[in-house]
C-alpha cells in the first residue's frame, strides 16, 4: 500500500495524462485515485465515485456490454496474474452511462498498478478515453452494412436469375452508396467477389473511383429520379465503360458495359476512317450485289455524287454504258478472292464527263473470313493520261509539220490525228487574201458528222464581223477556251432556229480555238471541239493547242521561205543565162563586122598585089594592122566582161611551156618592127594550164614592153624554173613605172602615162586581165621597175 | 579540079566576104544562110563546108551533128567558125574537122581548107 505522500506525487503526474485515469483495488473495489477528467467525460464528480466505488461504476456499464466485459476482464486478469511481468492486462470498449443519462462509448486500458508479495495483482490502473464519436460511426457503419446485406439477400432471392444472366455488369447501391447487389458479370468486371463488396460503401471498396466521372454521376443521380448514361474512361483499370444509372427510391441501379475494346477499335477505326476520308483517291466499297456501301470524300469529288446519293445505289451508276460487263467480271474475280491491281479503265461522273481511272479492287471479308464485298480504290489518271495524250499529239503534229513543205497536206494530217484522243472534231481555217476564211482541214470522229460540220460551215460562214468563236480569234489573235458549253451559250450564239437546231445536233461540249500567227499577223486558226467524248478542255490543253499552232505557223513560214528561195534561185539562174547570152551575143555581134572588114581588107590586098598595085596593097596592110588592134581591144573588153560576170573559162591541159614561149616570140616578132624580142633561158617544164590564156598573158606583157619602150630596140624574155614553178619575166628598157603606181598597175582601167604627154594607147585592161588569168591559174604576177630605166614584169605558175 | 566550098552563115557580112575571098583564091564557092537549107541538101554536095556556130535560130553544131549522121554527107569535112574560141572543143565533139576563130587571117583559112581537102 502506497503512502499518501507517494500518491500525491503520482496524482500530479496522473493529472496530466489525457483521459480518465482510475486506480482501484481489485479485491476491495475501492478507488484509490480518479483524475479530473471524470467530470468532463462522464459528468460525475470524483467524490461521488470515491464514495460509490467500483460496483457503482460497474452498474453504469451498458447491460449488453457488461457480460462480455466482465468475462474478458476476468480472463485477462488471471492471465496477467500468471505472467508476473505483464503490464497491460486488457482493453475493452463498452458503453457507460453519463450522469445526464446518455450513453458514452469508452475505451479502457487496464494496466497493472501494484502487485502483492506473491506477485498477484492488487491494484489496477484504468485509462479510459471517450470514443463515442468513433463508435457511433462504426455502429452506423455496421448497421448500414447489415441493412445492405439484408437487401442483398432479398435481391439475391428475387433477381438472381434475371440479373445473373446479364452480360453487362450490374451494381445496385442503396442510398448510402453501399453495395446491395452485384451480379456475376460485375464481379468479373471489377475483379471483386460479392462477399468482398456487399454491405460496403463504393468508395470503401474502390477509393480510386473518387474523382472519376462514374462516381460523380452516382452522386448526381442518387435521389434525383433521372436516369443518365455516360461513356468514360476508368483510370484505375485503364478501361472504358458505358454506364447507365437508374435511380430508385432505395438507391441506384448501375448497368456497366466494358467498351474498352470497342473504344480501341473505334480509335483505330477513326484512324482508318480518317485515312479513307482524307485520301485523295476515291475509296468505294460495295457488296457482292454491286451495291455501294461506302463512299469517301474523294469519291464525291471525283464523281460528283454526294455520299448520300451514292450509298445504296448500284455501282453501275459510275460505269459507262459500253463497259457494263466490266462489273460482272470484277465481281467474279472478287468472289474468287482475287484482287485487281492498277486496272486502267473509264468511269463516268454525274455531269456525264468521262474520267480515266486506275482501279485497285480487293475483296472484303467478314470476321468468319467470308467474302462479303469489295473495296475499290480509284485513282484519277485523266490528268496523267491527258498530259500523255497532249504530249504525244504535240510530238506527232510536230513530226508531221516538219516532214513536208506542203503545209496544206500536213495540216490535214494534223487535224486527222487529233481525233479521237484530243478532240472529236478538229478544223483548221486559213484566212484568204480577201479576208475570208477557208477551211483547209476538217476531221471528225464520226465521218457522217463531217457532212453536218461542212453544212454548218456553209450555212454559217464565220462572220468576220462577229464577236464570237472563230472570228474573234482571227481578229484579235487571241486564243479562246470554252471549258463547258451549255445550251444557253448555244442559244446566244445561234442566229436563227435552223442554226440552233444544227448546233444542238452537233452536241458541243467543250472547245478551244487557237490562232495561227505569222509575223504578228493572224493567218488562220485551229479549232478543237469535244462532243461525244464528254471531254472538258482546260488551260493545260489550251497551252498544248497553242504549241501546235505555233508549229503550224513555223511550217507555213518555212514553206513560204522555201518558195521565196526557189524564186530567188530561178531569178539568179535567169540572170546568169542573160549574162551568158549577152557575152555570147556581144562577142558575136562585135566580131562579125570586124571579121567582115578584115576579110575584105585582105582580099583587096591580095587583089592589089596581084594587079601589081603595091601602094594600095600596103595601105590595106596598114588597114589590116588596125583591124587587129581593134580586135585586140574588143577581146580585152570581152574578157573583162567575162571576168566581171565570173564567166571566164579555163581549158587546162599539159603543154610544154618553152615551146609556147618560142611560138609566141616568133609570132610577135613578125609584127614587131623596131624591137628584137630575145629569149633568155629555158624552163624545160611541162605545165598544166590553159595554153591560150597563158599565151595571152605573155603576148600582153611583150606587147606592153614594146609599147612602153618606144625609143628602145630590145625586149628580153627571161625564163626560169625551180622545182615547183615556172617563171617568165619580160624586161623592157623604157619609161618605167613610179613606185606609187607599181601596185596599181594591175588594176582595172589603170593606164600608165609619162608626165606631160598623151597617154599611151590602150584601154588599160591588158594587165588587169593578165593578172586575173595568172591568179586564177594559181600563180603570181608582179612588177619591178625603175622609172626611166625600164620595167620587168614577171609571173610564176605552178607546174602541177 | 576546082574544089567546091559551101559557106554557111546567116550574116551576109561574113558570107559575102568569104565567098569573095575564096573565089579570088580559085575555089568554087556557094553559100547558104539557113540551117534548113543545109539539111535539105541532096545533090551537088561540096568538098568542104564552112559552118558558123551561130545560125539564127539554130546551133551550127547540131547541124554538123546531123550532117555527120547522114551517109551522104558524113564524109564532107566541116570547118566551124565562131567569135568565141572557148567553144572549139564542142565543135570538134560535134564532128567538125577543124575550127577557126573570127576574125581570122585569110591565109590561115586557106591553109585549113587545103589541109582538109587533101
Amino acid at each position: 500500500m502506497r503512502s499518501p505522500q507517494e500518491l500525491t506525487f503520482t496524482e500530479k503526474v496522473l493529472e496530466t495524462i489525457p483521459g480518465l485515469v482510475c486506480i482501484y483495488n481489485i479485491h476491495t473495489g475501492s478507488y484509490l485515485y480518479i483524475n479530473d477528467t471524470l467530470k468532463r467525460m462522464l459528468g460525475y464528480s470524483k467524490a461521488e465515485w470515491y464514495k460509490k466505488g467500483l460496483p457503482f461504476i460497474t452498474s453504469l456499464v451498458h447491460p449488453d456490454d457488461l457480460g462480455p466485459l466482465m468475462k474478458k476482464n476476468a480472463a485477462a486478469l488471471s492471465k496477467a496474474n500468471k505472467n508476473k511481468e505483464a503490464h497491460k492486462i486488457v482493453d475493452f470498449e463498452y458503453r457507460i452511462k453519463h450522469k445526464n443519462g446518455s450513453w458514452r462509448w469508452v475505451k479502457t486500458d487496464g494496466i497493472v498498478f501494484e502487485r502483492d508479495q506473491k506477485g498477484q495483482i492488487e491494484t489496477v490502473m484504468n485509462i479510459s478515453i471517450d470514443i463515442t464519436g468513433r463508435k457511433e460511426k462504426e455502429l452506423k457503419e455496421h448497421s448500414g452494412r447489415e441493412k445492405a446485406e439484408q437487401v442483398n439477400k432479398q435481391y439475391s432471392k428475387t433477381t438472381e436469375n434475371i440479373y445473373e444472366q446479364f452480360t453487362d455488369a450490374i451494381y445496385i447501391l442503396d442510398n448510402n452508396e453501399r453495395y446491395v447487389y452485384v451480379n456475376r458479370a460485375a464481379e468479373k468486371q471489377s475483379g471483386l467477389s460479392k462477399a468482398e463488396v456487399i454491405g460496403k460503401q463504393w468508395l470503401e471498396v474502390s477509393p480510386g473511383a473518387k474523382n472519376t466521372a462514374f462516381y460523380r454521376v452516382v452522386k448526381e443521380t442518387l435521389g434525383k429520379g433521372v436516369s443518365k448514361q455516360i461513356e468514360a474512361h476508368y483510370p484505375p483499370q485503364d478501361k472504358w465503360y458505358e454506364t447507365t444509372y437508374y435511380p430508385t427510391p432505395d438507391g441506384i441501379i448501375v448497368f456497366s458495359k466494358d467498351i474498352t475494346k470497342q473504344k480501341k477499335l473505334n480509335e483505330i477505326e477513326k484512324y482508318y476512317k480518317a485515312i479513307v476520308t482524307f485520301s485523295d483517291d476515291a475509296i468505294i466499297s460495295k457488296n457482292l450485289n454491286s451495291v455501294i456501301t461506302s463512299w469517301n470524300r474523294a469519291a464525291e469529288k471525283m464523281f460528283g455524287y454526294k455520299e448520300r446519293e451514292a450509298i445504296g445505289k448500284s455501282i453501275a451508276l459510275i460505269i459507262p454504258k459500253n463497259l457494263k460487263e466490266e462489273e460482272e467480271k470484277i465481281i467474279q474475280q472478287i468472289k474468287l478472292g482475287h484482287s485487281i491491281d492498277h486496272y486502267e479503265t473509264v468511269r463516268v461522273a454525274k455531269n456525264g464527263s468521262k474520267i480515266q481511272v486506275s482501279l485497285t479492287i480487293s475483296p472484303i471479308k467478314n470476321e468468319q473470313g467470308i467474302i462479303i464485298g469489295a473495296s475499290k480504290i480509284a485513282r484519277d489518271i485523266t490528268r496523267q493520261k491527258r498530259t500523255e495524250e497532249n504530249l504525244r499529239f504535240l510530238s506527232d503534229a510536230n513530226r508531221i509539220l516538219s516532214s513536208s513543205l506542203d503545209y496544206e497536206t500536213t495540216l490535214r494530217s494534223v487535224a486527222t490525228i487529233a481525233i479521237p484522243h484530243i478532240a472529236d472534231w478538229c478544223g483548221i481555217d486559213m484566212a484568204g487574201a480577201d479576208g475570208r476564211l477557208v477551211q483547209v482541214a476538217v476531221a471528225h470522229r464520226d465521218p457522217k458528222k463531217i457532212i453536218w460540220a461542212k453544212e454548218y460551215r456553209k450555212n454559217n460562214p464565220p462572220d468576220m464581223k462577229g464577236e464570237l468563236g472563230l472570228s474573234y480569234v482571227i481578229k484579235t489573235g487571241k486564243p479562246l477556251l470554252y471549258p463547258e458549253i451549255n445550251d444557253e451559250m448555244i442559244i446566244a450564239a445561234a442566229k436563227n432556229r435552223k442554226e440552233l437546231m444544227l448546233a444542238r445536233k452537233l452536241k458541243l461540249v467543250s472547245a478551244m480555238i487557237v490562232p495561227i500567227v505569222l509575223h504578228k499577223k493572224t493567218i488562220g486558226a485551229i479549232s478543237f471541239i469535244a462532243t461525244d467524248s464528254g471531254r472538258r478542255y482546260n488551260t493545260r490543253d489550251l497551252s498544248m493547242a497553242q504549241e501546235v499552232s505555233s508549229r503550224a505557223s513555223l511550217a507555213i513560214e518555212n514553206a513560204n521561205l522555201y518558195k521565196q528561195a526557189q524564186e530567188e534561185i530561178e531569178r539568179r539562174k535567169q540572170l546568169e543565162k542573160q549574162k551568158d547570152e549577152f557575152i555570147g551575143v556581144a562577142s558575136h555581134e562585135l566580131k562579125t563586122p570586124v571579121t567582115s572588114i578584115k576579110s575584105f581588107a585582105q582580099v583587096l590586098r591580095l587583089r592589089f598585089s596581084k594587079e601589081g598595085n603595091s601602094q594600095a596593097a600596103d595601105l590595106l596592110a596598114k588597114l589590116d594592122a588596125q583591124i587587129n588592134k581593134l580586135t585586140s581591144l574588143i577581146e580585152d573588153l570581152l574578157d573583162v566582161t567575162k571576168i566581171s560576170a565570173g564567166k571566164m573559162q579555163y581549158n587546162q591541159a599539159h603543154f610544154d611551156f618553152d615551146v609556147l614561149v618560142d611560138e609566141l616570140i616568133e609570132e610577135l616578132q613578125r609584127i614587131t618592127e623596131r624591137h628584137s624580142i630575145i629569149r633568155k633561158g629555158t624552163t624545160g617544164k611541162t605545165i598544166y594550164a590553159d595554153r591560150e590564156r597563158v599565151g595571152q598573158v605573155i603576148t600582153n606583157l611583150v606587147t606592153n614592153a614594146t609599147k612602153y619602150s618606144p625609143g628602145e630596140e630590145k625586149v628580153l624574155v627571161k625564163l626560169s624554173s625551180d622545182g615547183k614553178m615556172v617563171q617568165l619575166c619580160v624586161q623592157d628598157f623604157g619609161i618605167g613605172i613610179e613606185k606609187e603606181k607599181q601596185e596599181k598597175v594591175f588594176e582595172r582601167f589603170f593606164r600608165a602615162s609619162r608626165q606631160g604627154e598623151n597617154t599611151f594607147p590602150g584601154l588599160g585592161l591588158g594587165l588587169y586581165v593578165s593578172s586575173e588569168i595568172i591568179k586564177r591559174l594559181g600563180g603570181t604576177i608582179w612588177v619591178e621597175s625603175v622609172p626611166g630605166r625600164g620595167s620587168t614584169f614577171c609571173f610564176r605558175l605552178p607546174i602541177q | 579540079m576546082t574544089k567546091r566550098i559551101l559557106v554557111v552563115d546567116d550574116d551576109p557580112a561574113i558570107a559575102d566576104v568569104v565567098v569573095f575571098m575564096l573565089t579570088e583564091y580559085g575555089y568554087d564557092v556557094s553559100s547558104l544562110g539557113d540551117a534548113q537549107q543545109v539539111l535539105q541538101l541532096k545533090d551537088n554536095l561540096p568538098d568542104l563546108m564552112l559552118l558558123d556556130v551561130w545560125l539564127s535560130g539554130n546551133d551550127g553544131r547540131n547541124v554538123c551533128r546531123s550532117l555527120k549522121k547522114r551517109t551522104d554527107t558524113k564524109r564532107i569535112p566541116i570547118i566551124m567558125f565562131s567569135a568565141s574560141r572557148e567553144i572549139k572543143d564542142t565543135t570538134i565533139e560535134a564532128g567538125a574537122s577543124d575550127f577557126i576563130e573570127k576574125p581570122f587571117e585569110m591565109e590561115e583559112l586557106i591553109q585549113k581548107i587545103e589541109e582538109h581537102t587533101n
